[in-house]
């Protein structure tokens, strides 16, 4: 409908010809015209009574009140004044591309508001898949990944308008054929789906579902629906016609059976009483004429698809309803389940059926979800940040275990999605570094250095060494301890635990003070020293500062030492002449097992990990495939070492280490504590081309009467992996056991260099344990009892000795003698072995030797005891 | 009626709420030098009980009596008490006693005989020493400890049978469990998977509820929402650099060609 000139002139706010006056003179302008057609009777719009002006028919009098909803006052009633705004605010609020706008807007808005319209220009939201997403969820033969960022780029750029998509859509097609409006569609949304899927969702699942089905699209039901719509179209008249017939046909057989039941059924009413069984047609409301312009219902006629209407028998006896009622829940049973805490699976049916294996009792935290193990220790640290703990539940009711299950999986997601970018960054580091080499730029400085202050980690630690706990500690049974010994490998004893602990106390004390602290912050540490105190202290200075929860290797070589398990005896280990002789130590590490040899020939590693995800087989594993790697057909045998056939090339020496926590269980009633594993490191060695004749030469000592009660080494046949593939360094092996690990662990560092010249030596911690490892206390002190028994034929007489030894201090010596001895040479050989005990074990004091003066008998036995102690 | 005793009604969960943990306080001087062992230095008590407690009860849960369907509780204490396994037959299933230290005690309920169903085992850690904000223990002096009142240590959960015996869940529906009350009326039981209970905790007899569960509820929707955003980040975050990462290969090779 046109506007009058005066509405238009009331809208603009421009006064009219006739009345003068400023703008608010149109109000007034009005009145005088209203007053002149004063008879204009109420109800009459006002447009209408300027049509049939001042002779209005006196039928008007019928409209006077007609009985119509009152029109809503919307505004002034056009004492609305409007303005032209040039406005930005249009584009401050609703567009990017800067087009700046004017329009009319009310004079009264306030001009600093919001565009009120802005808030409905809302983006869809626009999915973004990452490589590995892709990858991993997104493949399809039929589509490439550019073709599908080239499809989500226009969807984004036209707001998902599908129509405007396919029009724009010029990929440059492989296959030479064009995709159809169907096909955008169902690759754009079967690929948010997937990502909605497959991805956390941080509201219920009501919404997420909604948000799906939102999504879908089924493309067969489409391309379908539109075919039908163009054969709709297509029809020729006749077809039309022919239809219509036919319709009306099928309607006229209805209306015929339904007149036959209605009489049958009457028939048999009045003659027997019963109703006739015959199936109700329903009746067609709309009747006949009324359907010939229904389309879609011819359309159904057509395609014979009209469904046949299943048969009512609400009153046959004669027929028996097959489908189960289904069991409603009521509101009142809802409210019984509660209350017995009832929960009703549903599956009443199948379960009675199936054989299923009844389900037992169980608490309802034993269904709290364990993530794999392999991310476990990530999961618990991602959930850790935010306050939730990935096994424990205050309450653990259903809902609450749901939720949890639910959130413990996004934390997966989340914990893989870091790993990518971790990897996708590393991959960036190295394109970096390429280029800039391929520039022959000086390489980027990566090497972050690590010299942040350390972080004092053990001030919990401290108080296991409080009255107390000591106490208990010292009280502990020897079966405990046994039992410890099993289950840990190799436990220190209890008093050097208490000395590693005060000596860690005054170390953490340092750090906390000194300047030029470095902290294990890599991953994978390849050490170029080849001083073995050195390398030992470190691995272990890494293993009890690393943070627990990461995985840690570290590569390193030795110059020639024998290198002896913490509860060993040197004595009878190693060959302490060939020792001396040759200029090779023998050094006491932290970790518990066997003796081996080290020398530039053989590689040593260790791989440190969780307490909770160690897994001895699982690090043999990394090492073995590294050696396979390198083309050597190798296999693990049961005590993990890594043979080729019999003969083994790798020992895993110690296979797992405890750190000392302070925990809630620190002390018990009676006697017991409790050490927390949190930590583990398997190390072992492998002999790539170590001297076998000097290990051999090393690690013999022939003291086969001497018995320890620490552990003893066991001989294996041993050789060189050189002598199975020629081509196999140093540097191939650490190449292959950091890919090999990298690819166990989802590590994506670079290896760090340990040089000297890092200042690693002067980190107290190493500095102080460098020292104590050359000490006699630590090297022989930390020996375990044993007893020696030794016999020798003078030409004087036969003597036998027994030597009995705890922490490298004689416990006692004991001679015995045959009758023929005469009394002095008695008391001075009971002289003798009182001077012996409590002396050092191997290094006796000199004084000894005033005792074996004047007797030649005396003399030979100390020589004798000497040589033995001293081998 | 006889029998449907023996058959199982399929598709049926249902579960009885209990609490199982330990109170403990720190004895008195006086109550020390009484006892036969004088460095003795808390009574506990560890029990099984239901989980909604009793109005005006001063212990933790405990309003109905589970004996219609526990027959009988294990408390196996540590090998250094005398007779370290005690069976408790009749409620309450508590045991009371006197130590010094804190010990893992293995719990195992039997159940009536109607349930058919095998024992269940699990554990309590022991609690005598006041809970602490860091999670880390510390062991204040007794006198502080004393101050502090008892030290409660409960853990909610849930005994669920499955596809029940028709007598069994008879019994069941017989004894209707207390509702847990829905809002909070005493203090919240402190737990270390809801570190932030800590202060909530204190001061008197706590007690749980409905509205621990929905608390509990939050706090999962809250980690789960955080953790989206995260991931959308980090999503974001690759999507970005493997664009960059895209470009510098292409750099590259322009590189190579050119070299």
């Amino acid at each position: 409908m046109a506007a009058s000139a005066a509405d238009v002139r009331s809208i603009l706010s421009i006064p009219n010809p006739p009345a003068s006056g400023s703008g608010s003179g149109a109000q007034q302008a009005k009145k005088p015209q209203q007053a002149e057609r004063a008879k204009k009777p109420e109800g009459i719009p006002r447009e209408l009574y300027a049509l049939i002006g001042p002779s209005a028919p006196t039928l008007a009098a019928q409209f006077a009140k007609p009985r119509l909803k009152q029109k809503p006052n919307l505004g002034g009633g056009g004492r609305v004044k409007w303005k032209v705004i040039q406005d930005e605010r249009i584009g401050a609020g609703a567009r990017t591309d800067g087009l700046q706008l004017s329009h009319w807007v009310k004079a009264s808005t306030d001009p600093e508001a919001d565009y009120p319209f802005a808030k409905y220009n809302i983006q869809p939201p626009h999915y973004v898949y990452s490589q590995d997403e892709y990858s991993r969820l997104l493949e399809d033969p039929k589509w490439t990944r550019e073709e599908t960022d080239y499809l989500f780029e226009l969807v984004r750029q036209y707001d998902g308008r599908f129509y405007v998509v396919h029009d724009r859509y010029e990929f440059p097609n492989s296959e030479g054929t064009s995709r159809s409006l169907e096909d955008l569609k169902d690759r754009y949304f079967s690929v948010c789906r997937k990502l909605v899927r497959n991805r956390p969702w941080p509201g219920d699942e009501a919404s997420k579902a909604a948000l799906l089905s939102s999504l879908s699209f089924d493309k067969d039901r489409e391309v379908m629906r539109k075919q039908y719509v163009i054969s709709l179209e297509n029809r020729t008249p006749e077809q039309i016609a022919e239809e219509d017939a036919l319709y009306l046909e099928l309607e006229k057989l209805k209306e015929n059976e339904r007149r036959f039941k209605k009489d049958r059924d009457e028939l048999l009413r009045t003659l027997l009483g019963i109703d006739s069984g015959l199936p109700d047609i329903p009746v067609d409301e709309e009747g006949l004429q009324g359907t010939s312009t229904d389309t879609k219902k011819k359309k159904k006629t057509v395609a014979g698809s009209v469904e046949p209407q299943t048969p009512q028998t609400p009153t046959a006896p004669n027929v028996i309803s097959l489908s189960q009622p289904q069991p409603k829940k009521s509101a009142k049973s809802a409210a019984y389940d509660a209350l017995h805490c009832i929960h009703r699976t549903g599956d009443a049916q199948t379960a009675t059926s199936s054989k299923a294996p009844h389900t037992p009792v169980h608490l309802r935290s034993l269904k709290i979800p364990q993530p794999k193990q392999t991310i476990a220790q990530r999961i618990a640290q991602v959930l850790g940040e935010l306050g939730i703990s990935h096994n424990r539940l205050v309450m653990p009711t259903r809902d609450n275990i749901a939720r949890l299950e639910s959130v413990v999986h996004d934390a997966g997601l989340v914990v893989e999605k870091k790993k990518a970018l971790d990897k996708v960054e590393q991959d960036l580091k190295t394109m970096k570094a390429r280029l800039a080499a391929l520039r022959g730029e000086a390489p980027e400085e990566d090497g972050e250095t690590p010299q942040t202050p350390m972080e004092v980690e053990e001030g919990p630690e401290e108080s296991v060494v409080d009255g107390r706990a000591q106490s208990v500690m010292s009280t502990k049974s020897t079966r405990s301890r046994r039992q410890n010994n099993e289950g840990l490998g190799a436990m220190p004893p209890l008093h050097v635990l208490r000395k590693c602990a005060t000596r860690r106390t005054a170390l953490s004390r340092c750090y906390s003070s000194g300047p030029g602290t470095l902290t294990p912050k890599h991953s994978i540490y390849v050490s170029e020293s080849t001083d073995p105190y050195f390398n030992l202290t470190f691995e272990d200075w890494l293993f009890r500062h690393k943070s627990p929860d990461e995985p840690a290797l570290l590569l390193y070589r030795d110059s020639p030492c024998v290198v002896i398990g913490r509860n060993q005896n040197p004595w009878k280990e190693v060959n302490l002449r060939a020792s001396r002789r040759t200029g090779i130590p023998f050094i006491r590490r932290h970790s518990g097992g066997g003796t081996v040899y080290h020398d530039l020939g053989n590689t040593n590693f260790s791989i440190h990990l969780p307490r909770a995800s160690f897994d001895r087989h699982a690090t043999a594993q990394v090492v073995l495939k590294a050696v396979r790697s390198m083309g050597v057909d190798a296999n693990v045998n049961d005590r993990n070492d890594i043979c080729v056939g019999k003969e083994k090339i790798c020992f895993l020496i110690a296979f797992l280490r405890t750190c000392l926590t302070h925990t809630n269980a620190l002390y018990v009633s009676g006697s017991a504590y409790k050490i927390v594993k949190d930590r583990a490191y398997h190390h072992g060695t492998m002999l790539i081309s170590t001297r076998l004749d000097t290990l051999g030469e090393l690690l013999r000592s022939g003291k086969d009467t001497m018995e320890t009660r620490g552990v003893a080494s066991v001989r294996s046949p041993v050789c060189n992996l050189q002598q199975y593939h020629v081509g196999v360094s140093h540097e191939k092996f650490l190449e292959a056991v950091i890919d090999a690990y990298r690819q166990e662990y989802d590590v994506y560092e670079e290896p760090h260099l340990v040089r000297d010249v890092d200042g690693y030596r002067e980190i107290p911690y190493i500095r102080e344990g460098m020292e104590v490892l050359k000490t006699w206390d630590w090297a022989f002190g930390q020996t375990p009892e044993f007893t020696y028994k030794i016999e020798r034929r003078f030409t004087w007489g036969t003597m036998a000795s027994e030597l009995r030894s705890k922490h490298g201090i004689i416990l006692s010596c004991s001679f015995n003698y045959t009758e023929d001895m005469d009394g002095a040479l008695r008391g001075k050989l009971d002289a003798l072995a009182s001077k012996l005990k409590g002396q050092r074990y191997g290094s006796v004091g000199s004084e000894i030797s005033m005792i074996a003066e004047g007797d030649e008998r005396i003399a030979d036995v100390w020589t004798w005891l000497r040589a033995e102690m001293d081998s | 009626m006889a029998s449907n005793d023996r058959v199982r009604v399929r598709g049926v969960e249902i579960h009885r709420p209990i609490i199982y943990g330990n109170t403990a306080w720190v004895l008195t001087p006086k109550e020390r030098e009484a006892l036969p062992s004088p460095d003795h230095t808390h009574r506990w008590t560890v029990a099984v009980r239901s989980a909604a407690s009793a109005p005006d009860s001063e212990i933790v849960g405990g309003a109905d009596d589970l004996s219609y369907f526990i027959k009988r509780v294990t408390f196996k204490l540590h090998d250094t008490y005398p007779n370290p396994n005690r069976n408790v037959d009749k409620p309450p299933f508590e045991v009371s006693e006197t130590g010094w230290g804190e010990f893992e005690i293995s719990i195992r309920i039997t159940f009536v005989q109607e349930s058919g169903e095998k024992a269940i085992t699990f554990y309590h850690h022991l609690k005598l020493h006041p809970w602490t904000a860091s999670g880390e223990p510390e062991i204040p002096p007794l006198e502080a400890a004393a101050k502090m009142g008892p030290v409660h240590s409960w853990q909610y959960d849930e005994i669920v049978f499955h596809d029940p015996y028709q007598a069994f869940l008879n019994i069941l529906t017989a004894h209707p469990p207390t509702p847990l009350p829905k809002t909070k009326r005493r203090p919240i039981p402190f737990h270390t998977a809801n570190p932030g209970s800590l202060e909530a905790s204190k001061g008197g007899t706590p007690e749980f509820t409905q509205e621990m569960e929905k608390e509990e509820a939050e706090r999962l929707d809250t980690a789960k929402q955080k953790l989206a955003q995260e991931h959308s980040r980090l999503v974001d975050a690759i999507v970005k650099k493997e664009k960059e990462l895209d470009a510098l290969k292409k750099e590259l090779d322009k590189a190579l060609q050119a070299s």
